[in-house]
């Protein structure tokens, strides 16, 4: 998990007008916000779209803040929310819409990993998320990428440790199964 | 290849003490279980190494000011949305009172109406249908007097109506011998006809 420390004095100096202390909450938690994002869509623009999307809302929801929980389970459960949402929009978009593969093709190919190898990895690990629900695929990346316990994972998503667990089992097994099938 | 459920709990710490080593003692003794707990550790290096992907530093350094540009922009999507609102807002309620503005208008020109033709009922008894020119006021069954005051009243009519003079109406009864009388007139008119003239007259008057 994040390093909490300097993140109440941050939050205090942006009510007070610090336009930078913004700028610095921004710095520490991009890549977060961006991973989860990335991880939960797939691909980039989508994960471009959702982190500005968590960036207008920090802006304007911060005042509110009032350290109930930490800064970092905060962004993130806006990050988690955000990702869940885009992705049912986009399901609902998908399935009312006659746009051809072209424009997927695109949108998979436009990426800030540069690396071949790391992308061919992340794209056959993306391809597999993709294809369980994504209840499932954000308690597992929770757990498996941000290494978070599942007290914490309860305090970000609201749900039951019980119910994480079953979700993180699930996710585990429908992604070995799908390996299996990618080897074979 | 079904996955063994305890592998994944087992990996994961969700097992107890007692079935953990209850399991690891299944491990001990079964290749294919082994084979399957590499399978997963296998899988579970491959995302490890996926969790510090080094990038570009592009993206990041301009995801700030890419924010503050389309924060600007909402900024002024929201000002012209606001004065596209309270122009649409007025145009509605201009609409709204200029339609109900007409409504009431109309409803007033429509007693006058009606009082300009209750007018032009020659007959007491206001509420009959004047349209027919025919028997309905019983002029067959007149005496003479009653027709001769009938002739009057419908030559006053004509001549303010048509704007004609007493001469050219004269000119007009004398065209046919046979009439000249309202009697006659009537009988050479049908419903029909009779129906159009008082309409045009009515019409007229109105208009």
């Amino acid at each position: 998990m994040a390093d909490p420390s300097g993140d109440f004095d941050l939050v205090k100096n942006f009510i007070g007008g610090d336009e930078s202390a913004f700028n610095k909450i921004v710095l520490k938690y991009q890549q977060k916000i961006y991973w989860h994002a990335r991880r939960m869509t797939g691909n980039h623009l989508d994960a471009d779209e959702i982190v500005q999307e968590v960036l207008m809302v920090l802006y304007e929801k911060l005042k509110d803040f009032q350290f109930k929980s930490s800064l970092y389970t905060w962004i993130y459960r806006i990050t988690a929310t955000r990702s869940i949402n885009f992705l049912r929009k986009n399901n609902l978009k998908n399935f009312f819409s006659f746009e051809d593969k072209e424009s997927e093709v695109v949108r998979s190919n436009v990426d800030i990993v540069k690396n071949i190898e790391t992308k061919e990895k992340l794209d056959k690990l993306e391809k597999v998320l993709l294809k369980i629900p994504a209840k499932q695929r954000e308690v597992f990346i929770m757990r498996s990428f941000d290494e978070l316990s599942y007290e914490e994972i309860s305090k970000i998503t609201g749900k039951s440790i019980g119910g994480l667990k079953a979700n993180y089992f699930h996710a585990m097994k429908k992604i070995m199964e799908h390996m299996n099938e990618n080897e074979h | 290849m079904k996955m063994n459920i305890k592998i994944i709990l087992y990996l994961d710490g969700q097992l107890t003490g007692e079935e953990r080593t209850a399991f690891e003692k299944e491990l001990s003794e079964s290749k294919y279980l082994k084979e399957q707990l590499i399978r997963v550790k296998n899988f579970n290096t491959g995302v490890s190494e996926l969790k510090n992907i080094t990038v570009g530093d592009d993206y990041f350094v301009q995801m700030i000011p890419k924010f503050r540009n389309k924060k600007a922009q909402k900024r002024k999507l929201r000002f012209f949305s606001g004065i596209t609102y309270s122009v649409s807002t007025a145009t509605a309620v201009l609409i709204v009172m200029l339609f109900v503005t007409n409504k009431n208008i109309k409803n007033d020109i429509q007693p006058v109406q009606n009082n300009m033709v209750s007018e032009r009922i020659v007959n007491n008894e206001t509420n009959q249908d004047a349209g027919s020119l025919s028997d309905q006021f019983g002029f067959l069954n007149m005496n003479q007097e009653e027709i001769a005051s009938s002739d009057n009243l419908l030559n006053s009519m004509l001549i303010r109506e048509l704007d004609l003079t007493p001469q050219s109406l004269n000119d007009i009864s004398q065209i046919d011998n046979n009439s000249g009388d309202i009697q006659t007139i009537l009988q050479g008119v049908n419903d029909k006809e009779a129906d159009a003239i008082y309409n045009q007259i009515l019409h007229k008057k109105i208009l």
